[in-house]
């Protein structure tokens, strides 16, 4: 008998959610909810199934044993807004902006898995945006963020304008520097301004 | 393939089917045939090149080690070929006025499906620590040299690599690297995980490469189309020389390369769980001469960060060996003919 399950947002259907199932640490599937919310995971061993959302949402739920139904509601979610400013002199043009919810059931190599073969994305959510702000709505719950407009394998003497997050002021609990991004608890700060810098040649 | 032939190279070449109107033309006869005037081995080697032959076929000719087969109408083409150059002052020295590719980032485009000689020096980097030589090879009647550990003036910094080429035709020589990274962390359980994401570049061709996956601790991933990139910093020009830190003289045309470890990503491994992280660049550079590849380098450049409080590490560079090419790989030169198609001729 397959083993699948249904996802729903204020009780209609959520198509795209991805759902792993894992065994351990070690994602054994991963498939994504079709048209109708529904997903059928196979047979593969596991011993919990991860709901991951990234749109129309972001959040990660996460279930134990087989596949499950998640019911996900407008109230259970929050609205944030990100304002970056740039550093004096520079006009925006664009940032990746990535973030990852960190779950104490789970570490975050399988928040972030791309698949069941070994390869881990930088953010579960990852976004490039033309303008210096963002509106997302999402889970509340402790996140990894971290925001960079970076150009690769520029040529010695030339300055791509690299940037990446210096501070974080938020409307509520601090945020933590860590690992080069910020961890910020989402639900009790819903306004988060991030200050970018320049990168040197030795960040990158 | 062409029914132009070396013979009695030293490489291993089929002799070519027997055909009553085939002459033997040896260096000297060409040397004859212009009125004593001897062609550079470069020349000689775009000439010959133009009707068929492959790298190792002209090396051997330039060489002496061998004579060409071919029919008395290849012949005259390229004693024509040959003399044309010579009336065009394609010797590299003179023509001030040739288009320029690869130092001057203001490339004429190749409507005659070569690239165009470089006859304008750009000689303004000064490297103050020559650093190791790695590999070294000759080939288009000249050297080619990987040297890693250099420095420049400008920085302290003493982690470059240089790969220059130095011979009579070096206007027609061009460099041409590519580029794949990965970037690997490594858990508490020994598993390795490599960052599965994408760098922007500044070239406008493509704009983006995937880091390349299936890399452990000590064994490189395997990278497909999607993780090559032409390394250039000119969305027109494809070749290192036209946006990267260069010289250009004469007789010699040198890279100079200084990566970088992708901190950031190295950071988001260590953010992902990882206790310790490697990331690694590799390269492919060719020498491309005029239209056709001639030669291939490789070089791999590792960052070990064996704690997420390591800043900065040097890296481990070496050369990962070399030799004469008459052709890009499959994967790159697919990869090459998309970033850049105005240059499918070169293959």
């Amino acid at each position: 008998m397959a083993d699948s399950g249904r996802v729903t947002f204020d009780g209609r259907p959520l198509r795209d959610a991805e759902i792993l199932r894992i065994d351990g640490v070690t994602p054994t599937a991963l498939v994504r909810s079709d048209a109708n919310g529904r997903y059928e995971l196979g047979d593969m061993p596991g011993d919990r199934v991860v709901l991951r959302v990234r749109t129309p949402f972001i959040g990660v739920w996460i279930a134990a044993g087989k596949a499950a139904d998640w019911q996900i509601t407008r109230a259970e979610l929050v609205p944030i807004r990100i304002d970056f400013r740039m550093p004096e002199g520079l006009t925006f043009d664009w940032l990746d902006v990535k973030l990852t919810p960190r779950r104490d059931e789970v570490p975050p190599r399988v928040i972030l898995a791309t698949g069941v073969t070994p390869g881990l994305a930088e953010g579960m959510y990852a976004v490039r945006i033309n303008e210096p702000h963002l509106e997302l709505v999402v889970r509340p719950g402790l996140y990894d963020l971290r925001a960079h407009r970076i150009i690769a394998d520029v040529p010695k003497g030339q300055d791509p304008k690299n940037l990446k997050t210096d501070t974080i002021v938020t409307d509520g609990p601090t945020a933590i520097p860590k690992f080069g991004g910020f961890e910020v608890e989402l639900g009790p700060v819903r306004k988060i301004a991030v200050s970018l810098r320049l990168m040197t040649r030795e960040e990158m | 393939m062409s029914d132009i032939k070396a013979t009695g190279a030293a490489e291993a070449h089929q002799e070519p089917e027997a055909a009553p109107d085939l002459v033997e033309i040896s260096s000297s006869d060409i040397v004859s045939s212009l009125g004593g005037r001897a062609p550079t081995e470069g020349q000689l080697a775009t000439a010959a090149r133009g009707l068929g032959l492959t790298a190792a076929e002209v090396t051997a000719l330039a060489a002496g080690r061998s004579n060409l087969r071919m029919t008395n109408a290849q012949y005259g083409e390229l004693k024509t070929k040959l003399a044309k150059q010579y009336g065009q002052g394609l010797d590299g020295k003179t023509d001030a006025k040739g288009s320029l590719c690869g130092s001057s980032g203001t490339p004429a485009p190749p409507a005659a499906k070569q690239v165009p000689a470089v006859t304008t020096e750009s000689n303004t980097r000064k490297i103050v620590v020559a650093g190791t030589k790695v590999h070294e090879g000759t080939v288009d009647g000249g050297t080619i040299t990987l040297r890693t550990g250099a420095q420049e003036d400008v920085d302290a910094h003493p982690d470059n690599f240089t790969i220059s080429y130095k011979g009579t035709d070096a206007p027609n020589e061009h460099l041409l690297q590519f580029i794949h990274r990965e970037i690997i962390g490594i858990h508490d359980d020994g598993s390795a995980h490599p960052v599965n994401d994408s760098l922007s570049t500044s070239g406008t061709r493509g704009g983006s490469y995937k880091l390349t996956l299936g890399g452990t601790a000590t064994a490189n991933g395997t990278p497909v189309l999607e993780n090559y990139n032409t390394d250039s910093a000119n969305g027109s020009d494809p070749f290192y020389e036209a946006g990267g830190a260069s010289n250009r003289t004469a007789d010699s045309t040198t890279m100079i390369d200084m990566p970088s470890a992708m901190k950031p990503k190295v950071d988001a491994a260590f953010a992902a769980g990882a206790k310790s992280v490697v990331s690694r660049a590799h390269f492919d550079t060719y020498l491309v001469h005029t239209d056709a590849v001639t030669y291939h380098v490789q070089v791999s450049v590792e960052w070990s960060f064996p704690s997420s409080t390591t800043v900065d590490p040097r890296p481990t560079m070496k050369s990962e060996g070399g030799g004469a090419a008459t052709q890009l790989p499959d994967l790159i030169r697919q990869k090459f003919h998309a970033q850049y198609p105005a240059f499918n001729f070169i293959k």
